[in-house]
């Protein structure tokens, strides 16, 4: 039954509003919790035990479960024969990983979401991509962290990928003039993590007095800002500094999780996270997680219509964000935009087992 | 904060901040001198705190001063004369916990009536309860009666760093490591000088052990303790309950719990919201995930009553964020619990059940502390099956 997931991908990204959004999502998320209930037998007793029925109308009724449960135990609604590849991602203290185990099937989908949420921003056909990481990141296609997994991603929206740094992670900058030479007067994509962009590439070439002048390059990158945010970098400091280094460049910045791969959210040219037709977004209080309304700062929630072979379509993250404002941003997108605050302090375990952090 | 009325001090408004750790803290350790065991000094030091903070409205500040009664301390007294050993005053250096704010002064009382110096390290997230204390510790030590006797007690925090850890592990002859497996774990890599000698407090469990036919006859009044007790430190102390093991036959379980609930359902008062909410749902959606049912589910989060398979338990705890999360099991069900986990329960509050009726159906009780359930969290110097009047011995 997999019904509209295929139409979906016919219609623009943006276009759905409100209430066709709800009414077509909250079928999908019905379709979902269902095939996850049949083939993930844990998750099915979790929303045995936590789930009031939902109402068809509203999509915060439906149940939710927290993104750190993929640290703590594989849940997986595929068998071992059907698995293609796992991805894992670094927990927030670096001692548990997140496994998510993918099929053909949300492999193939994850990926054509990611290029037609990406390519309002980009191009219909793919760029010339210069890639902020060494070349030999990608070592095992098997089983890849969630830094490899973006970057796979991220590249099916290029071509003749050029990677920036060398194996040690210094700026490779015959392999940036090359591409420069060949690409400056065409739009080109150029792709990084947040920090990588920052510390590898922009303050590299500050530092070896390299500039260039790209006609229309288009910078997209993710990632958390903690680093940056140590360094008293802004979001207008990074976005200057790239021009002072790139000439004509669109910085654009993407939410996203290892946890629900290929349903991002994109910054538009107002600086506003947007939800695509294939995502959505929830904000939920921090006492009582109760649904809050816009402009109220509380935990984000994240919906992707993907997954699946595993039970990772509504999950509570571990991040603050507020909503800004649904079908109505001055960029033209319709659906929900928002913007996130970071990680949520404290969020360890404060047991007594953690004095060591204390 | 009602326990600042306690205070009679002018500037008593804001409690202090805790003093960084700096080497004027060990400089003051080198001038200063041991006494002699539960000296008149110490003792007439201790029952002045004690009769200040017995009045206080903080419980747990009350509960201290209680402790640290005249009468208590004659008993300890007394208790250390008949042990064989000579003491030979030394320093300790006490790691005290994040997740109870009275154990640091406790670790230390007995440790200060023992003649000791001791170097105590507060937490870095010490909250309000925490900074009362040491004032008025403080207060008591610099005053001209006990300046002198105050001189080697330090009380000082800073954030974990190799180097300020290695450099006070040069300076004691004990360290009493507090906050479970993970900080004993990475403490205990640090090196003590020859002759010294650690005390470990891991990580524990503690359940309340609950006659099903009491509860069904008054359950308001269990759901009462149940609040007070389970609730108390968010229930993140090592003597905080997590689970609810019921004795008695089957219907009697049953109705049990389902007065239980009716009580819940009804208008209680329970705390406005829980500290880590996310922390609260991960643990949830982790019991379900594990074939946990769920028997009370307070809409928001702040009491959870689940039932578990036995060969989940032992992970449920470890996932345990405190909190108001429950596990519920029957009396049989626990001695697996208890099987598996050895010597990791420290507590066994009892309600409506008499010793008698628990310790002949479990093996190997003798590390843990059977106690009615409204005296969970009362202290003792017999912890986690050590007596620590010795173990603070530097002599021992």
């Amino acid at each position: 039954m997999m019904n509209n997931i295929d139409e979906l991908f016919e219609l623009e990204p943006y276009s759905l509003r409100l209430n066709d959004k709800n009414k077509w999502q909250a079928e999908q998320l019905r379709f979902l919790n269902e095939h996850h209930k049949q083939h993930c037998p844990p998750y099915g007793n979790i929303i045995a035990n936590i789930c009031r029925t939902p109402l068809a109308s509203s999509l915060e009724s439906y149940p939710y479960i927290s993104s750190q449960l993929f640290k703590a135990m594989t849940l997986s609604s595929i068998t071992a024969e059907d698995k293609i590849k796992t991805l894992t991602s670094s927990g927030t203290s670096g001692a548990s990983l997140s496994r998510i185990e993918l099929d053909g099937t949300t492999a193939r989908l994850q990926a054509k979401a990611l290029v037609k949420t990406l390519q309002p921003f980009t191009s219909i056909k793919r760029l010339p991509m210069l890639i902020i990481e060494p070349r030999n990141l990608i070592k095992n296609r098997l089983e890849f962290s969630a830094r490899g997994a973006g970057v796979q991603g991220v590249a099916l929206m290029g071509r003749d990928h050029h990677y920036a740094l060398n194996d040690d992670m210094s700026l490779n900058l015959d392999i940036v003039k090359q591409f420069y030479e060949k690409y400056k007067h065409q739009r080109v994509l150029i792709f990084g993590f947040t920090f990588m962009v920052w510390h590898y590439f922009t303050s590299a070439l500050g530092k070896m007095g390299g500039a260039f002048d790209f006609m229309d390059a288009v910078l997209l990158h993710s990632g958390g800002w903690k680093k940056l945010e140590q360094e008293k970098v802004t979001d207008s400091e990074f976005k200057r500094r790239l021009a002072s280094v790139l000439g004509n460049v669109k910085v654009h910045n993407f939410y996203g999780m290892v946890e629900q791969t290929g349903s991002i959210f994109v910054e538009c040219e107002y600086g506003h996270l947007h939800c695509s037709n294939f995502n959505n977004v929830v904000i939920r209080c921090q006492k009582t997680l109760g649904v809050l309304g816009k402009l109220e700062k509380g935990i984000i929630q994240v919906m992707s219509m993907l997954p699946l072979s595993y039970p990772g379509h509504n999950l509570l993250t571990e991040d603050l964000g507020k909503l800004l404002g649904e079908d109505d941003c001055p960029c033209g997108k319709n659906g929900r935009y928002f913007k996130v605050y970071g990680r949520i302090k404290n969020a360890q375990n404060k047991g007594c087992s953690n004095t060591y952090e204390g | 904060m009602a326990a600042l009325k306690t205070l009679k001090t002018r500037d008593a408004v804001i409690p202090m901040k805790v003093k960084s750790f700096d080497s004027s803290i060990i400089n003051q350790l080198h001038l200063s001198s041991y006494h002699k065991a539960f000296s008149t000094d110490v003792m007439r030091a201790l029952i002045a705190l004690s009769r200040k903070w017995v009045k206080s409205d903080n419980s747990e500040i009350a509960a201290l001063g209680f402790w640290l009664r005249k009468s208590n301390l004659q008993r300890m007294k007394e208790e250390f004369s008949g042990i064989e050993q000579v003491q030979r005053a030394g320093t300790v250096f006490h790691i005290a916990p994040s997740n109870v704010d009275t154990i640091f002064a406790y670790s230390w009382a007995l440790s200060f009536l023992l003649g000791n110096k001791n170097l105590v390290r507060i937490s870095q997230r010490a909250q309000a309860t925490t900074l009362i204390l040491l004032k008025d510790i403080e207060l008591l030590l610099k005053s001209q009666q006990f300046n002198e006797l105050g001189k080697g007690q330090l009380f000082f925090s800073y954030k974990h760093e190799e180097s300020i850890n290695l450099k006070l592990a040069e300076f004691c002859d004990i360290r009493a490591i507090w906050g479970g497996d993970d900080t004993v774990a990475k403490l205990s890599k640090i090196k003590l000088k020859s002759g010294a000698h650690d005390v470990h407090f891991h990580t524990k469990y503690s359940a309340c052990a609950v006659s099903a036919l009491k509860v069904k006859n008054a359950p308001e009044r269990f759901v009462s303790q149940l609040l007070k007790t389970g609730l108390a430190f968010e229930q993140q102390a090592c003597t905080s309950p997590k689970m609810i093991i019921w004795f008695g036959d089957e219907n009697d379980i049953a109705q049990a719990k389902q007065r239980v609930c009716t009580v819940l359902e009804s208008d209680i008062e329970l705390p406005l919201s829980v500290s880590n909410i996310i922390t609260k749902k991960l643990s949830l959606d982790f019991s379900f995930a594990n074939d946990s049912q769920a028997i009370y589910s307070d809409p928001f989060y702040r009491l959870n009553i689940v039932e578990s398979p036995i060969n989940s338990i032992t992970q449920l705890l470890k996932m345990h964020s405190g909190q108001g999360l429950f596990i519920s099991c029957n009396e049989k069900e626990f001695r697996t619990v208890m099987f598996s986990n050895y010597d990791k329960f420290q507590t066994l509050g009892l309600y409506g059940l008499g010793r008698d009726e628990v310790l002949p159906l479990y093996k190997n009780l003798d590390f843990c502390r059977l106690v009615p359930m409204e005296k969970m969290h009362e202290f003792s110097h017999h912890w986690d099956g050590m007596n620590l009047l010795e173990q603070f011995c530097v002599s021992h």
